[in-house]
């Protein structure tokens, strides 16, 4: 069961090994939170029809964190303050990643390309840096630009990072040295990062209500955003 | 993940230029060169009675398997890049085998086809119609995107891929090029319509590939990114490979067999024509 929440359709072999790297330390505290959640009150911890979306639906929606962390010109950015209203899309992931960022990226890219003008005004992308130690403010405002000039990129010291997942319920972000045990192929022969591998998507209520883990592919996206922009969220 | 691997198959590893060993792969060309050299070959009759064409295209299509199957191009159609999968299937499902088939010379037909089991099999086989349905059979399950998701990310489902395309390839080309044990030469006329029927099946799925929204393999829509190449793209050139260079070939192909076919009859008109020695 604990497997299903993080990925709600049966993974591909490649995917499922390639997500096990990076979010199987997601996996304790997400079901964590879901628990604390679902134990919430009597009655209020069954999940909606799964089949509606192709996202996760989390049983019990999470409010949305309050942080500010400086953008890639380098003001205060604070997320709750700039997102209020929108449906957001938080990911928290790191440039020099050689598959699970740029994949979530372009993917997400690629769909909001096709909503109504309106549509696409009512969707903030945020993207914070889990390297900051080498995500400089210039190489993310480029490294989103080569997806869509839009996408908002925060940086902050990675202890106020992880401060931020842990809140979240997400696994702090590790640095893994080439040669340590699991680490990946970093393509530019530096180190690699394991970071929680998931989207988180807050709806207009402002509360997560799904979460997109790595295999979402542009269909999936296609499928949810356009509802994603119009579902009010009724359930409390 | 990043052990040994003894076929191409998506990993997920990000891609490299540095080199990696397929040891199945070289086992599997090496044997498949053994087994044809021993058949084609085998006999000094058999030397005997190949030309020096026959010879090139017997080492070429013996070439390019290996270069289908093994690093770089093996891997990279293996699990990153649609294109590079299309250009594998190019090679191993239509140029291999008319190169391979071509090289063996007639005396190696001759000596398959006195074999009972073989000429038994083979006729049902190398039937056309069968032969064109194992060909557009093995085409449209190989890139149905569940069958090619599912395959892909195993070697051993990677394998039956790439081993499905030469054999159906083989299957359906031996009795264009030559003739395969148990059938007799099939007639020009026929040649051109197995090969117009085998080959209308590409030109729907590469078109769905090219105009179809969203990626269509997740196999290769979820692969580490390759240059800045996006999975749309990458689509689309696999599309217009299946397009321009399959409709080439098949082009190709039945113009060889036409205007060789028209040749002949010239040749038979020119003979008839030819006055008689004096009685």
């Amino acid at each position: 069961m604990a497997h299903r929440f993080i990925f709600p359709a049966p993974p591909r072999r490649l995917h499922e090994a390639r997500a096990r790297r990076v979010v199987l330390a997601a996996l304790a505290p997400l079901v964590a939170l879901s628990a604390a959640c679902g134990a919430d009150a009597a009655g209020r911890d069954a999940a909606p029809e799964r089949s509606e979306w192709r996202g996760t639906l989390l049983a019990q929606p999470a409010p949305k964190p309050e942080f500010t962390l400086a953008d890639t010109e380098g003001r205060p950015y604070d997320f709750r303050d700039e997102t209020d209203g929108h449906v957001t899309l938080l990911f928290f992931g790191y440039t020099y990643c050689p598959d699970v960022c740029p994949i979530h990226l372009a993917s997400i890219a690629r769909v909001l390309d096709d909503l109504a003008y309106d549509e696409r005004q009512r969707v903030r992308v945020v993207f914070v840096s889990t390297d900051p130690e080498r995500d400089t403010p210039e190489r993310i405002r480029g490294w989103l630009d080569a997806f869509d000039p839009t996408f908002v990129g925060l940086r902050g010291t990675i202890e106020e990072v992880n401060a931020i997942q842990a809140r979240m319920g997400l696994p702090e972000a590790v640095r893994i040295d080439p040669g340590t045990p699991g680490a990946g192929i970093a393509t530019d022969g530096g180190y690699t990062v394991g970071h929680a591998a998931q989207v988180v998507a807050y709806g207009l209520d402002d509360r997560a209500h799904l979460i997109y883990p790595f295999g979402t592919r542009q269909r999936d996206w296609a499928a949810d955003l356009p509802k994603l922009v119009t579902e009010r969220w009724t359930t409390p | 993940m990043s052990g040994l691997q003894w076929w191409c198959a998506a990993t997920g590893i990000p891609w490299t230029w540095e080199w990696r060993a397929y040891p199945g792969v070289w086992l599997f060309v090496a044997l498949i060169a053994f087994l044809y050299w021993r058949l084609a070959y085998g006999t000094a009759e058999r030397r005997a009675g190949r030309s020096a064409g026959q010879l090139a295209a017997a080492v070429a299509g013996l070439a390019l398997i290996w270069v289908a199957l093994d690093w770089p191009v093996g891997a990279l159609g293996g699990g990153y890049l649609a294109s590079v999968h299309t250009v594998q299937y190019l090679l191993l499902a239509m140029i291999v085998p008319v190169l391979l088939v071509h090289g063996l010379p007639e005396e190696a037909e001759a000596a398959l086809a006195r074999r009972p089991l073989l000429a038994r099999v083979g006729s049902v086989m190398f039937h056309p119609m069968a032969a064109v349905a194992i060909y557009v059979g093995a085409f449209l399950a190989t890139h149905a995107p569940r069958v090619t998701d599912a395959l892909m990310v195993t070697q051993a489902g990677s394998f039956v891929i790439d081993a499905a395309w030469l054999m159906s390839g083989l299957v359906f080309w031996w009795p264009i090029v030559g003739t395969p044990p148990g059938r007799r030469p099939l007639a020009p006329p026929f040649k051109i319509l197995q090969i117009f029927l085998g080959s209308l099946a590409h030109t729907p799925v590469a078109m769905w590939l090219m105009l179809s929204h969203f990626p269509l393999y997740a196999t290769f829509e979820l692969a580490p990114p390759f240059a800045s190449l996006t999975p749309k793209m990458d689509q689309q050139i696999a599309s217009g490979l299946m397009i321009l260079v399959g409709g080439f070939f098949v082009l190709g192909a039945i113009s060889t067999i036409f205007f060789r076919w028209q040749g002949l009859g010239e040749e038979r008109t020119t003979t008839l024509r030819e006055p008689g020695p004096a009685a």
